[in-house]
């Protein structure tokens, strides 16, 4: 049996009003790579956050090396040896690579100035020793990410860390630098040093990890050696049976011959998009699904002006369409209710009104003023028909809890008529309640001949009101089920088959 | 010639000093019968440098390399070079050691403010600004003269005859030279300098790294404000008279004098050798327009404002995708 | 502390309103508040515009320099071609000045304060050129001067000085734009969340050229009034220093720094409390100087207090 390095038992963190992490325990071997799993909202990176020192626990033991940790900062997190690799690097683009590897610990010469030579030779070194060969004295901006990202690797090794957390190292580099990547965390293995990493991408769990524990909803799941499992296993540990009666609300599919109102060809979009062609049709729920970072969002900021697609066409309900920002998509007829409804949809401090009628006013207005008159039947009409607890229209739209949010969001785009409505992840973060409303608006606004194209990385939910989903994987588009076929099994296993064939394929 | 080459790619503000190199051959061939090149023009504009701005510039560098602004530079000019000649009529000595120590509280006070009180360097620095500025008039109702011969230490001038220079050149000139080279041997060779640009370029990262923030930028503040209250002490000293306007409006140009030698004004990216061409550029502008006398002089502020605009355009993420860009399709 | 917060700014005014109705003397005579109305038009109009610029998170270092530009303008066509349209030259070009820092800011991302900086510069040199370095004396520009030298010291009805119009205008049109009209909800959501503004569909580039293309627009008449007042166009002094005052009567307004909220009338207790210190210090005769200091300490007091607000 191998020595344990990390134990961690019981570990409560609670945010007003969420309870993030119920009591889960995570066991770490020395020279593993253990991998986290679990859907957005499992707690993986509260877990991170808690163990490195940003948050601090409400309850529970965090063990490392032997002894009981409490971690008040990052900085003493590091101290201990536990490294973090943010997906945003914590490194400084302008400054040389050695002079990252060696910030706050330069090394003088015996008259006090810094000993350059010797950062330029250690580091030369410690990069050598990971198999590394670059010009260390250029700025680090001057590099890939990839190669960014070894240099944070680095640094955490040559501060004798014995814990490397990665957090979605992988999601910005391309085949070559994942090899590269992969092939020093087995050199840290070999020396002992264990690898908490987390990532989106099966076939690299499946590639580098040793063990790893599943999370869903702030609760543990089970730790499981790799060798237990295949990707379909894995995928339905993690999205989770649904054990609620599951009843599809539509039935019978009757938009074989409904025109197009959407259609997309062949888009290319950076790393995330790889060519993926789909179509919505007039008055249909078409739902998305696949894991994250499989290219959902990404696609559906290309429709909605965002995000400038590298390679492909659209078209809007036949004709070509020159989608340059939001405000044409607008101008079309769409609305797009973003996965980040803090920082990516309301309007923090402007009230409830405001934000329900922020695209509708132009539309409103007399001469430039506010017909303040139609806002208030307007915002009045919206609070009453989407039951959006709010004591007054005039409340600040912080003030509401993230279901009321995402009503008055859907209001915004309800209130403009819109021809389809993109919803990604519209439920998250919203409890049951205002779940199962929200969910009953889709249905109405679907009755009403309105599109909707909706992401969701809860497959019960597709199931429930989809008429047609589309599952995504690597940024293309690998199977589609309808009507009666949807279901949560098949959706899984066309998630899983994406790898197989890509597989086949390069195999 | 290649070694040349090798320094010049090195160069982070290329830019500055190629556009340097272009405005002097521009400005020697046109007014080569102006004697452009003498040296007596040159050890001139070097001069002006040395008095009106020049060190501030080479302090505001500091504080914009962390991504923070000190606008009270040139209040504190004013306001050391009084305290030096009030203080200095009963002990010349101390006179000294008060107008630098005005600096290096206003330093640190807009330190304090801006990393414990957390109020924007903006604000902090404009406050202080103010307040020096009504200091200087409360301390003095006019002019102070300064004539005690310990005081009158900076009015000293060798070479006199000297590569034709008559007057001989001022002790004011290796004072900036050295003052230059020091900030750049503190920006390369310490410690505080590296956690500098650390902070600049990312803020969270340099915390995380271990390195005190709150420290180096309160440093950072205090070296801005001591070198302004040197430059005032010492064009005080070598003129022979403290006057309450001195340095009104400086901190603009020595923001723009940074902006123009490419020091990048949200922080982290730029060097001091980049500072000094850049303000070489501004006073041999300067100069230029006293050859020019169908021109307004004030066209020269025009001038700066434009190139604070080019250099900062040059400083967009934007901009410089948008080019990169450009070149590939080409 | 909350209470504290919202009320500091009045209750500030109200502690100077007291003050000197107990130590200063002739406190609530008739000529102290038509001082007050002369000298703060330009912190006023300054002010109006800059309340809308920081209210997107901004900032516009640049009004005082236009003052000077569009003072210096109007002194020196109005001779040509007549008082009003060398005032509409001159808001022509203050607008121009305003929307390349609008577009500077909103289109190519650069930082507000640079931008305008450079901008101080550039407009502050324009105006001197065009002033050609010699002060613009009315008194020597014959009738016309002295109809414009009439914008600085004309008494509606014998007592109440011309400076009220611009000011009660200058409030009402911002306040309105701000409150009542679409521009104005759609200035403060940019203001609070740029990304989410642009996802609702509004064009936020163009809102900040209009933003900081008013606000120069507003700077112009400032530069005008103040210009009429001292009966003297002066490229290098006229409007010096004018962006710090209109940015601290921010300030201390309860605008925060960071954006997102916009209070006009805060902006007019700000410049009031400042006028006041400045005041005060004159009534009773302590020098200009210790009010200078005052003042930095208030604006420090009163960011300090709204940082907490913001937290």
């Amino acid at each position: 049996m191998p020595e344990v390095l990390l134990e961690i038992r019981g570990l409560e963190k609670t945010f007003p009003g969420v309870r993030a992490l119920k009591g889960v325990q995570l066991t770490v071997y020395k020279g593993e790579v253990h991998s986290l799993m679990g859907e957005n909202g499992a707690g993986k990176s509260t877990l991170i956050k808690v163990l490195t020192g940003i948050y601090q626990k409400n309850g529970g033991t965090i063990k490392f090396d032997g002894k009981e940790i409490d971690c008040k900062t990052p900085i003493e997190a590091n101290e201990i040896g536990i490294s973090t690799i943010y997906q945003e690097l914590n490194l400084v683009l302008f400054q040389t690579v050695y002079e990252n590897l060696f910030l706050g610990r330069e090394p003088r010469t015996v008259f006090g100035a810094i000993d350059r030579k010797k950062m330029i030779a250690q580091s030369e070194q410690i990069l050598n020793d990971l198999g590394i060969h670059i010009d260390v004295t250029k700025p680090l901006s001057s590099f890939s990410t990839a190669i960014q990202q070894m240099v944070a690797i680095a640094r955490a090794v040559s501060q004798d860390a014995k814990l490397v957390i990665m957090d979605e190292p992988t999601s910005s580099l391309d085949k070559k630098e994942v090899e590269v990547l992969f092939r020093i965390i087995r050199q840290l293995k070999a020396k002992g040093i264990s690898v908490i990493f987390i990532s989106h991408k099966l076939d690299e769990i499946f590639e580098i990890a040793d063990r790893l524990t599943v999370f869903k909803d702030g609760e543990y799941v089970g730790d499981y050696d790799i060798k237990e499992l295949d990707q379909f296993k894995l995928i339905s540990l993690m999205v989770g049976k649904n054990t609620v009666k599951l009843e599809r609300k539509k039935t019978g599919y009757k938009f074989a011959d409904a025109r197009k109102a959407v259609e997309m060809k062949n888009i290319r979009q950076g790393m995330r998009l790889n060519g993926i062609s789909i179509d919505i049709k007039e008055g249909e729920i078409l739902g998305l699904s696949g894991l994250l970072g499989s290219g959902r969002t990404e696609l559906a900021q290309v429709l909605f002006g965002t995000r400038r697609p590298d390679e492909g066409e659209i078209f809007w309900w036949g004709e070509p369409a020159n989608i340059r920002n939001p405000a044409d998509a607008i101008s079309k007829g769409m609305g797009f209710c973003t996965e980040d409804r803090k920082t990516e949809g309301i309007v923090p401090h402007l009230s409830v009104k405001e934000n329900i009628t922020l695209a509708l006013l132009p539309k409103i207005q007399k001469m430039g003023f506010v017909d303040s008159k139609k806002q208030n039947e307007i915002a009045k009409q919206y609070i009453e028909r989407l039951k959006i607890k709010t004591p007054s229209p005039e409340q600040l739209i912080c003030n509401l809890s993230g279901g009321n949010q995402q009503k008055v969001l859907l209001a915004r785009w309800m209130c403009m008529n819109p021809k389809l409505i993109i919803l990604d992840e519209p439920t998250r973060g919203i409890d049951v309640g205002a779940k199962a409303e929200i969910e009953v608006l889709i249905q109405e606004l679907s009755d009403a001949g309105i599109s909707i194209l909706m992401i969701s990385s809860e497959i019960a939910e597709l199931e429930r009101n989809c008429d047609r989903v589309v599952v995504m994987r690597d940024g293309k588009a690998v199977g589609e089920l309808i009507d009666g076929d949807i279901n949560q099994d098949k959706i899984m296993e066309l998630i899983a088959k994406g790898s197989e064939s890509e597989e086949k394929k390069n195999g | 010639m290649k070694t040349i080459k090798k320094w010049y790619d090195s160069c982070y503000s290329k830019s500055t000093i190629l556009a340097f190199l272009v405005l002097m051959i521009i400005s020697s061939i046109v007014f080569a019968d102006k004697n452009f090149l003498s040296s007596v023009n040159i050890v001139n504009i070097l001069l002006k440098a040395a008095k009106n701005g020049g060190f501030l510039a080479i302090g505001m560098t500091f504080v914009i390399l962390l991504g923070e602004i000190d606008l009270s530079v040139g209040s504190v000019f004013a306001l050391s070079g009084v305290v030096m000649g009030v203080v200095g009529q009963k002990n010349p000595v101390l006179g000294i050691a008060a107008g630098l120590m005005v600096g290096v509280i206003s330093g640190f006070m807009i330190g304090f403010m801006v990393t414990k009180m957390r109020i924007s360097s903006w604000i902090a620095s404009l406050a202080m600004m103010f307040a020096l500025r009504g200091m200087v008039s409360i301390i003095a109702h006019s002019s102070v003269p300064i004539e005690n011969e310990i005081l009158r230490f900076a009015n000293v001038k060798f070479f006199k005859g000297f590569l034709g220079v008559k007057s001989g050149i001022s002790i004011l000139i290796p004072i900036f030279f050295i003052l230059v080279l020091l900030c750049m041997y503190i920006a390369k060779w310490t410690r505080f300098g590296m956690g500098m640009y650390a902070v600049g370029g990312n803020k969270e990262a340099a915390r995380m790294m271990g390195i005190d923030v709150d420290r180096i930028t309160i440093k950072a503040f205090v070296c801005s404000g001591l070198i302004a209250s040197l430059s005032g002490i010492l064009l005080a000293s070598s003129s022979g008279s403290a006057t309450l306007s001195a340095g009104n409006v400086y901190e603009t140009y020595a923001i723009a004098m940074c902006a123009i030698g490419a020091v990048k004004l949200s922080g982290g990216e730029g060097k001091f050798s980049g500072t000094f061409f850049g303000i070489l550029i501004y006073f041999v502008i300067n100069t230029l327009f006293t050859y020019l006398s169908g021109i307004s002089v004030h066209w020269q502020s025009v001038i700066m404002g434009v190139l604070v605009l080019i250099s900062v355009a040059g400083q967009s993420e934007m901009i410089r995708g948008h080019l990169k860009a450009g070149k590939k399709i080409l | 502390m909350a209470v504290l917060q919202k009320y500091s700014a009045i209750a500030m005014l109200l502690f100077f309103i007291i003050f000197n109705s107990i130590f200063t003397n002739n406190f609530f005579a008739a000529g102290t508040l038509n001082n007050i109305i002369t000298q703060i038009c330009p912190t006023i109009l300054c002010g109006m515009g800059m309340t809308l610029v920081i209210s997107t998170g901004g900032i516009d270092i640049s009004v005082g320099s236009v003052m000077a530009l569009a003072g210096v303008m109007t002194a020196k066509n109005m001779t040509s071609v007549g008082i009003i349209p060398a005032l509409i030259l001159a808001c022509a070009a203050a607008v121009v000045v305003g929307c390349i820092n609008g577009f500077c800011v909103g289109k190519l991302r650069l930082q507000a304060m640079v931008i305008t900086l450079g901008m101080q510069l550039a407009v502050r040199g324009a105006a001197q050129v065009l002033c050609g370095g010699r002060d613009i004396y009315f008194n020597r520009l014959g009738k016309v001067g002295e109809e414009l030298a009439l914008w600085g010291s004309y008494k509606i009805g014998g007592v109440v000085p011309i400076q009220l119009v611009p000011i009660i205008i200058s409030v009402i049109f911002v306040w309105i734009l701000a409150d009542k009209t679409v521009l104005g909800r759609q200035i403060q959501a940019v203001g609070d969340s740029i990304k989410s503004s642009s996802l609702a569909g509004i064009n936020a580039a163009r809102t900040l050229m209009i933003v900081y293309g008013l606000s120069a627009f507003l700077a112009a008449f400032a530069g005008l009034f103040q210009a009429a007042r001292v009966t003297v166009a002066a490229g290098s002094s006229l409007g010096q220093l004018a962006e710090l005052d209109a940015i601290a009567a921010v300030v201390i307004g309860g605008t925060p720094m960071s954006g997102g909220k916009a209070h006009v009338f805060g902006t007019i207790i700000g410049a009031l409390i400042m006028q006041m210190i400045t005041l005060t210090c004159v009534m009773n005769n302590i020098p200009d100087e210790y009010a200078q200091v005052l003042k930095a300490v208030i604006i420090v007091f009163a960011v300090f207090i709204q940082r907490e607000q913001a937290k």
